[in-house]
């Protein structure tokens, strides 16, 4: 989710101040949300029992049972051989939805076709009611200090989702929703997360069939759903059931500010009617079109996905590709063509680039919806086979912002839609390693202006999501549930910035080629399935080897740490002895030679290594004669000592001089010796100065 | 008393040390200001790389960006005394200009310290000029924000991003064109003051008139010259890019500085062609009309 590369921007000019808005000014994107005291007041008296029942979401999660080990992958999995060719369905859907464009409502009707895939009988189901999160000022997620949710603007209209029936003919035609408690278990102010109490118990893979009935009012878009005038952006819009774990516990949670989503995988089968102006984007391929009565009724139809989410407008523009066998859709505003043609173009780079590398994409389409500039919340998000992007017209000309967007976004495809983690319990599994492959693609493409591109100054993504990881480092760790992160800098710089950070690590300090494999396993192995932190760092081992892993783990889950520092500096010209030593055979005297050469030089480096984490690293000797060596150490310990010896004074030394340990937090600290000065600062800023003079002067 | 000059008489190199002094207040107030800057980028620790700031100007930013992130309270506290000391500098550099005014339109050669007194005598009504400038500019972008706001709420239904955006756009020249009429129109007012020996308000008679009855030259004797400056600057972009300064070595550093110094002595070049032509067009017959028209 979220236009990653904007978020981090943010969060770097936040630290930076006005220094950095001067350089990355045309990557900013808003500011970020200031609530004012009184809803600040507000939300610090509820805080506490709404940090009560998010954590007590996370804790049924977090307490699973010990798992069995990692899923075996292998060399196998290097290549699609072996990959499963289908999910095993557990949750399908067959809805019916009537969008009625003057209330910016929904009715929706259908069946759900639920398994129990689990070892034990429930006798309870819990579904998820996304859209109730805006239903009153007093859900978890509008009363928490981040009531807007990322983009940090809330909703001026409230949505919910009524549920008018819900009835299991395979249990005596009963009604489920009149027995349901209709609120967040141990929240009655919050309505986004049901639990249903069955009449009898559903054993192990037996199957129940739900008839259910709703109605969703969509607010005012915020979070990625919702209506802007004509522009309809419906997601999280219909009860979804929750995903029962193979244990038999559910993995249930009220829909939080910071959190996502998490269900399992079954076949969707949608009807969508609209007003016959409308357009229609949506999950799945179209299957089916009719126009009458000025009505226009599409059915999209998919496998193997476990959301559903569509927009409707009456003043998209469509473009179609077949972009490495898969039909892309896509839809923008009218006046975004350079917007259309990036996104195009990054499509074409990047869908290649992952089906390599992760998998080959399994669905036959995938649709990009470009909402418009007033609809901006709509963008940065990610479905089964439909992203959003996002971004004024002009966007494209200034930076790789709406590539940047547009491959996060494809991403997911792997990192969440076939293999869909707990997003709500471990967002750096989507979010973070979706960062570091985002960046491995567009890398691949435009080299080191991944975010801005201009002759002469080119800046990357990865280096600004280096900063904000650094900046955020000591403050959690990275590895734990959304909601627990304090604020929304510290869920954006460890989730997306630290997790791709570390991976970044690996890759230059340990081979790229090994890293890449190892995800690449863990993609494959666990497509279509729900795999934990220990699945990834069990195909990791595989490729890289248990030292690395034990770095990620400590970097990960321990707020793991490094700060390589150079120290002392100092190179003397070498003598023999001389002086009076007083040996076996007597006292003797050796007198200096005078004729000591004077082009033999011995020195040393002290390089210290601050922090938990030890990772080898190179350092550079450079003398007098601008001569250099590299040496290298392998981490362990907290200093070592690099040893000289050469034909003249050391002048520099320079610990990992190529800036391959990301995870260094300070890169500034790593230079001992003499200093060179700023020229080229100075006379930059000088022009600069002079050019602002002749524009306020005369 | 100095004899004044014909129009045709009025050339920029009448007296280059002008030229020369209005370049290197230029260049001086500049390094004072970023001296301190420079000096909180060094401290950061980038200084005592091999190559020093070289690396600040790498492609990808990684340095640049750690330097921002690391440096940014020092640097930050050395922008914002600069960001004074270039107000304060503003306001210091219409000495300059007006001695430069004055080189140009006047006959006699003025010794150092007449010369220095003449444009310091101008200053108080050049610095009640430039902010009644600046005001007034200032009103021209207050207006343009309160018409770009209207458009927005009165065209986004029926106008798509881009179409808005460029409507808006074109109000913007519009208001940038009004400004600009401002700012030739002080400077007119200036000349006039310089060239005439005027009184303000008289000067600014003058200048008002002058642009009422030759508007569209004094328009075209503006633009040239600023068309000029902003293609110099470019130019200088992409020379400077060539000569590729992340790459160690003195030589390039020291070529991107006289890249930067020609181009910011050929603005002032520009510039003094521009008040040169102000001169003109305020010339006697300017001063008859306005007396007339009074």
């Amino acid at each position: 989710m979220t236009s990653v590369s904007a978020r981090a921007i943010k969060s770097l000019l936040q630290v930076a101040g006005g220094i950095a808005a001067m350089i990355l000014a045309t990557a900013l994107v808003g500011a970020l949300p200031d609530s004012g005291a009184s809803a600040a007041l507000r939300t610090d008296a509820s805080a506490a029992s709404n940090e009560e029942t998010v954590d007590a979401g996370s804790r049924a999660v977090d307490a699973e049972e010990p798992r069995p080990p990692p899923r075996p992958s292998g060399a196998r999995l290097d290549d699609d051989a072996s990959l499963a060719a289908r999910a095993d369905p557990v949750a399908s859907y067959t809805l019916r939805a009537i969008l009625d464009a003057d209330t910016h409502s929904v009715s929706g009707a259908g069946k759900i076709v639920w398994r129990n895939a689990s070892s034990k009988p429930v006798d309870e189901l819990f579904f998820h009611l996304y859209l109730n999160a805006f239903k009153n000022d007093d859900t978890i997620f509008l009363r928490s200090r981040f009531g807007g949710g990322r983009s940090g603007s809330k909703t001026t209209q409230f949505g919910y989702v009524d549920v008018k029936k819900l009835v299991a003919p395979e249990l005596d035609g009963a009604d489920l929703w009149a027995s349901a408690e209709r609120h967040t278990p141990g929240d009655p102010n919050d309505e986004t997360l049901i639990r249903v109490p069955l009449p009898s118990p559903i054993e192990p893979e037996q199957t129940l069939t739900l008839e259910i009935e709703f109605e969703s009012q969509l607010p005012d878009i915020v979070e990625r759903t919702g209506f802007r005038d004509s522009f309809h952006m419906v997601a999280q819009w219909f009860p979804k059931i929750a995903r029962l774990e193979p244990n038999g516990k559910w993995a249930h949670f009220p829909f939080h500010a910071k959190s996502e989503f998490y269900a399992d995988f079954g076949d969707y089968d949608v009807t969508i009617d609209v007003p016959s102006q409308m357009v229609v984007g949506a999950t799945g391929a179209r299957v089916e079109q009719s126009e009458t009565g000025g009505r226009r009724v599409v059915r999209h139809r998919i496998a193997d996905v476990h959301d559903f989410a569509w927009s409707a407008w009456d003043r998209f523009v469509e473009k179609n590709e077949t972009i490495d066998g898969v039909d892309v859709r896509l839809l923008h505003p009218s006046g975004h063509e350079n917007n259309a043609k990036v996104t195009l173009e990054a499509l074409r780079a990047a869908l290649p680039h992952m089906n390599r590398r992760y998998g080959k994409y399994p669905y036959p389409v995938l649709t990009v919806v470009h909402p418009p500039p007033t609809a901006s919340n709509a963008g940065g998000m990610e479905y089964p086979t439909l992203i959003t992007t996002g971004g004024r017209w002009y966007r494209s000309y200034l930076t790789r912002g709406v590539e940047a967007v547009t491959v996060h976004e494809l991403g997911h495809q792997w990192f969440y839609g076939l293999v869909a983690t707990n997003e709500h319990v471990w967002p750096f599994l989507d979010e973070g390693l979706n960062t570091y492959a985002e960046g491995l693609a567009r890398r691949a493409k435009w080299g080191q202006g991944t975010l801005i591109d201009w002759p002469d100054f080119r800046v990357a993504t990865e280096h600004v999501m280096r900063a904000v990881a650094a900046e955020v480092g000591h403050n959690d760790v990275v590895a734990m549930p959304a909601p627990r992160f304090a604020t929304f800098s510290d869920y954006g710089g460890l989730v997306y910035g630290r997790t791709a950070t570390i991976a970044q690590t690996l890759a230059n300090v340990y081979g790229e080629d090994k890293l890449v494999r190892g995800l690449g396993r863990y993609m494959r192995g666990h497509r279509y399935r729900h795999p934990t932190p220990e699945d990834l760092l069990g195909a990791l081992e595989e490729t890289l080897g248990a030292e690395p892993v034990e770095v990620a783990r400590r970097a990960l889950f321990e707020r793991g740490w490094v700060d390589f520092v150079a120290g002392d500096l100092q190179s003397v010209r070498r003598r023999d002895p001389a002086g009076v030593f007083d040996r076996d055979a007597g006292r003797e005297t050796i007198e200096r030679r005078a004729d000591e050469p004077k082009d033999d030089f011995v020195g040393r480096m002290l390089v210290y290594r601050r922090g938990t984490l030890e990772l080898p690293v190179e350092i550079e000797l450079v003398n007098r004669a601008g001569e250099r060596s590299t040496h290298h150490w392998d981490g362990k310990g907290r200093h070592h000592a690099v040893h000289y010896e050469g034909s003249s004074p050391l002048v520099q030394g320079v610990i990992d001089p190529r800036g391959l340990v990301a995870l260094d937090q300070n890169l500034l600290n790593n230079a001992a010796g003499k200093k060179n000065g700023t020229p080229r600062t100075l006379e930059r800023t000088t022009y600069v100065v002079e050019l602002l003079l002749g524009l306020l002067g005369p | 008393m100095t004899t004044p000059l014909e129009n045709r008489e009025i050339r920029i190199w009448r007296r280059p040390e002008a030229l020369g002094l209005v370049w290197a207040f230029r260049a001086g107030a500049a390094f004072l200001i970023a001296l301190p800057i420079a000096g909180a980028v060094g401290a950061t620790g980038i200084s005592r790389f091999p190559g020093g700031d070289a690396r600040l100007f790498e492609s990808g930013a990684m340095w640049l960006v750690e330097t921002v992130r690391i440096g940014r309270q020092s640097i930050g506290s050395a922008a914002q005394t600069g960001a004074f000391a270039w107000l304060v500098f503003a306001v210091a550099a219409l000495v300059p200009l007006a001695a430069l005014l004055i080189a140009m339109s006047q006959r006699d050669r003025l010794g150092w310290g007449q010369w220095f007194g003449r444009a310091m005598a101008h200053l108080p009504a050049f610095v009640l000029l430039s902010g009644l400038c600046l005001v007034a500019q200032a009103f021209v972008l207050g207006l343009f924000f309160l018409l770009s706001t209207g458009i927005g709420a009165a065209f986004s239904e029926s106008l798509d991003d881009r179409n808005l955006w460029f409507f808006r756009a074109t109000v913007g020249v519009l208001c940038g064109v009004l400004a600009a009429v401002f700012g030739i129109a002080h400077d007119l007012t200036r000349a006039a003051r310089v060239r005439h020996d005027e009184t303000l308000r008289r000067a600014l008679a003058i200048a008002l008139g002058t642009l009422r009855r030759k508007f569209l030259l004094s328009l075209l004797s503006w633009i040239a010259p600023v068309a000029s400056s902003i293609a110099v600057v470019v130019a200088a972009a992409a020379i400077v890019s060539w000569l590729r300064v992340e790459q160690p070595g003195a030589l390039r550093w020291v070529g991107a500085l006289l890249v930067h110094q020609i181009a910011i002595f050929s603005l002032v070049v520009f510039r003094a062609s521009w008040l040169a032509a102000a001169l003109r067009l305020v010339g006697p017959g300017a001063t008859t009309q306005s007396s007339d028209a009074a």
